[in-house]
């Protein structure tokens, strides 16, 4: 009798658990985690292929660039309506203060979506260093003076889709730096 | 009544005699002249490892780089990184490399003030003539900001910085850069990077009640009271693997950020990434990953 009430007990106790993981996150809040978890998870399944420690496969990179297009852009600014935060996302409130900077984020990764779909037949190249990435390659980068170039899509395309990959993940950890609370 | 106010005059003119006596107390090593030629693209490039262009640029708040201001939150108080620019009135621009020299590997001002230890420079102790040479051929780059950074104004008894020179004494250590025989040519750089330049050890290293880092105790071993509140993991080879990195992944995420769970890292990593190592080579971010897989020689 006693194990079953234990048995009982522990039973409640899982469920009150993955409610509790849940709970708070509704609605768009839980869509916008869940948004941000399919981009890791599709980012992490993308990796080794990325890095060339599997066989590229152009298919591969279009289906990893349509995960990023469902969430990136105006897809990803609909999930943070103004001013709507609470825990358990991690969202910082700066989201809504520094508008501007975050949608400019959010635009730069759908622009790599787009730039990794229409490079996908490229292939994997040598990688290329930040410094000849930012165009011009001179100091003037490496002191933090570049002058921005203003990319495209269409622009972007020319590169390996190793570079662009890698580029992206650079937008997602200077916006996850700025506008996430970190643990 | 009497005695008390005695004592505590008495304790007043020691404390006062005391600070003028540390003040007075001469700490920096002799600066030998620079006469080497720099190399401004190297000099570049040792400056995003070090993080230079990450700490003195305000990007939260829209700055110049190298500008300065941006502010960390301390125990002590907050404490902002000065402007770097060559400008003469607010950054730089009337220093010499022997100045330079002296700020970077001894951490003191032209006129011998001790920084406050936020700067990094113990990492710095082994920088040679001619990394120093190119660091500063690569700062005569940047751009003058004629723009103050805010004044650090810490209380008292921090505000008097001739008290760090007590600090020095007992926490500045040297750094752990000199090879190792017996290891590879990629350990011995990324060990190189690792205790020196990239200052790991700087935020993933526990500090005493006095700011000093824990270096016999809590080597790697992560901060959970980082300027601003943030919090640093345990880096140590063991807890590396344990938290699913190998040399592969993390070499690749000193690139891109991206962690072996798909995620991209945030908070000031992910600035240390976007501002320092992503423009360090391959070659250079695999020499340090196989040094932090490898700590062996703790």
């Amino acid at each position: 009798m006693k194990f079953k009430t234990f048995t009982l007990a522990a039973s409640i106790a899982v469920i009150a658990t993955t409610v509790a993981a849940h709970k708070g996150a509704t609605g768009v809040l839980l869509e916008r985690m869940q948004a941000m978890l399919a981009m890791g998870k599709a980012t992490k399944a993308v990796a080794p292929m990325m890095r060339g420690q599997i066989d590229y496969d152009a298919d591969q990179t279009r289906a990893y660039a349509a995960v990023l297009q469902t969430h990136s852009g105006e897809a990803m600014l609909a999930l943070f309506p103004d001013g709507l935060n609470a825990k358990p996302s991690v969202a910082k409130d700066n989201v809504w203060t520094d508008w501007e900077e975050f949608s400019d984020l959010a635009n730069d990764l759908a622009m790599y979506a787009a730039a990794l779909d229409l490079a996908s037949e490229n292939g994997l190249g040598e990688a290329v260093p930040a410094v000849d990435s930012l165009m011009g390659g001179d100091t003037v980068d490496l002191m933090g003076g570049a002058v921005e170039v203003e990319q495209t899509a269409q622009t972007l395309a020319s590169l390996p889709v190793n570079t662009l990959f890698a580029q992206s993940a650079q937008v997602c950890s200077a916006c996850h730096s700025k506008f996430r609370e970190e643990e | 009544m009497r005695k008390i106010a005695m004592g505590l005059l008495a304790l007043t003119v020691a404390g006062v005699g005391g600070i003028m006596a540390l003040r007075l107390f001469p700490v920096a090593a002799p600066v030998t002249p620079i006469t080497l030629v720099g190399d401004v693209a190297s000099g570049g490039y040792l400056a995003r490892a070090s993080g230079c262009i990450a700490c003195h640029t305000d990007v939260k708040g829209g700055g110049r780089p190298l500008a300065g201001g941006t502010g960390f939150e301390t125990q002590f108080g907050t404490v902002y990184a000065p402007n770097l620019t060559t400008d003469v009135e607010y950054g730089i621009g009337d220093w010499t490399i022997e100045d330079f020299a002296k700020a970077v590997r001894q951490g003191l001002s032209p006129d011998d003030i001790p920084y406050y230890p936020v700067f990094t420079y113990a990492f710095y102790q082994d920088f040679t003539d001619q990394q120093i040479a190119d660091l500063w051929a690569a700062f005569q780059t940047v751009g003058s900001v004629n723009e103050p950074a805010p004044k650090t104004d810490l209380g008292f008894p921090f505000s008097e910085r001739a008290g760090l020179k007590l600090w020095r004494a007992a926490f500045m250590y040297a750094p752990r850069t000199s090879p190792v025989l017996g290891q590879s040519d990629a350990w011995n750089r990324g060990r190189e990077l690792v205790e020196g330049a990239t200052h790991c050890a700087a935020c993933h290293t526990d500090r005493n009640i006095a700011g000093g880092r824990k270096v016999n105790t809590g080597r790697m071993q992560g901060n959970n009271a980082l300027p601003g509140g943030s919090k640093a993991p345990a880096i140590t080879s063991a807890a590396l693997a344990a938290a699913g990195w190998d040399l592969d992944n993390l070499s690749y995420a000193l690139q891109t950020g991206i962690t072996p769970t798909g995620d991209a890292f945030g908070g000031s990593m992910g600035e240390v990434v976007q501002m320092g190592t992503k423009f360090l080579t391959e070659e250079d971010r695999i020499a340090m990953a196989t040094y932090l897989m490898d700590q062996s020689d703790d």
